[in-house]
């Protein structure tokens, strides 16, 4: 089992912890991928995170979120380094973390965490933007297809 | 002659399912990033399943075709292997949620990462979205 810190990649966040899990967030050496990597007690450990997409705009704000087994589903954030706070809103609280509680990286700044057990995300803002997230996990299985959501 | 033949199909089949099967230690992992998720099935290297799906909440007039980005493990996109989906959903499309099964599948190297994305073929829209999960997760 290799890490991303065995693999070059640099990390963007301080280690963190709670809930028997740590995590931080890591870039790759050429700036192409920003994951999340996240162990539990027992030494496994979860990572991924989103690709960059040099022809979609960068509005300064991009959110992921992951749910593997045996783990809770976790949120990253990265948000452009000029804005001063970011706020993950879920259905039980809304956290805002300040820029001074960041380190900034790269012109962006990254937080990650994970979502108790029930709760689920609604949006992610910073500045003026706000991201709502509309999840389609459900659709977890089965074939090629398309699912209209006024059936 | 035939029946050996037929042994050996089975007997083919049986390996072909016992390799590319999920067992009950495969597990499920989902990113999603945007409007775009990833699924995958994996047990240590071996990937079982991979699918994508995409909220198309407005509707959307263009075409949607999936595709899926192999990156070595030296982490060089240079080197990526670049997969498209043998399904193209052809537009307009209601709001509603599209899903692609054709993902890479099979044994990969340690320190792999696989990424989904979509496009338009017809260059109307630009897909946000581009989730990625590392091998072995």
């Amino acid at each position: 089992m290799t890490t991303l810190a065995d693999e070059g990649w640099i990390p963007v966040t301080a280690e963190q912890s709670g809930g028997g899990y740590t995590w931080r967030v890591w870039v790759d050496a050429g700036q192409n991928f920003t994951f999340l990597e996240v162990f539990n007690e027992e030494g496994e450990t979860s990572s991924g995170g989103f690709g960059e997409q040099p022809d979609v705009p960068d509005e300064g704000l991009r959110f992921w979120v992951g749910k593997d087994d045996g783990f809770p589903t976790f949120v990253g954030v990265r948000f452009a380094e000029t804005f001063p706070r970011m706020t993950i809103e879920t259905t039980r609280r809304a956290v805002i973390i300040g820029a001074e509680h960041t380190e900034a990286h790269f012109g962006s700044r990254y937080y990650a965490m994970p979502l108790e057990e029930g709760e689920e995300l609604f949006s992610v803002a910073a500045g003026d933007v706000r991201q709502r997230h509309v999840s389609s996990a459900d659709i977890d299985r089965g074939e090629t297809g398309f699912f209209p959501s006024d059936r | 002659m035939k029946p050996l033949f037929i042994a050996l199909a089975v007997a083919a089949a049986a390996t072909a399912s016992a390799v590319f099967a999920p067992t009950a230690h495969a597990e499920e992992v989902h990113r999603q990033d945007g409007p775009a998720i990833i699924y995958v099935s994996v047990e240590g290297t071996t990937v079982f399943e991979v699918a994508t799906t995409l909220a198309v909440e407005d509707g959307h007039d263009g075409d949607l075709q999936a595709y899926y980005l192999i990156i070595p493990p030296d982490g060089n996109v240079k080197n990526a292997k670049k997969v498209w989906s043998e399904h193209v959903f052809k537009g307009p499309l209601r709001p509603g949620v599209v899903r692609d099964s054709y993902g890479p599948t099979g044994g990969f190297l340690t320190g792999t990462i696989l990424c989904a994305g979509w496009w338009d073929p017809t260059g109307k829209v630009t897909i946000p979205g581009f989730p990625c999960v590392k091998i072995p997760v």
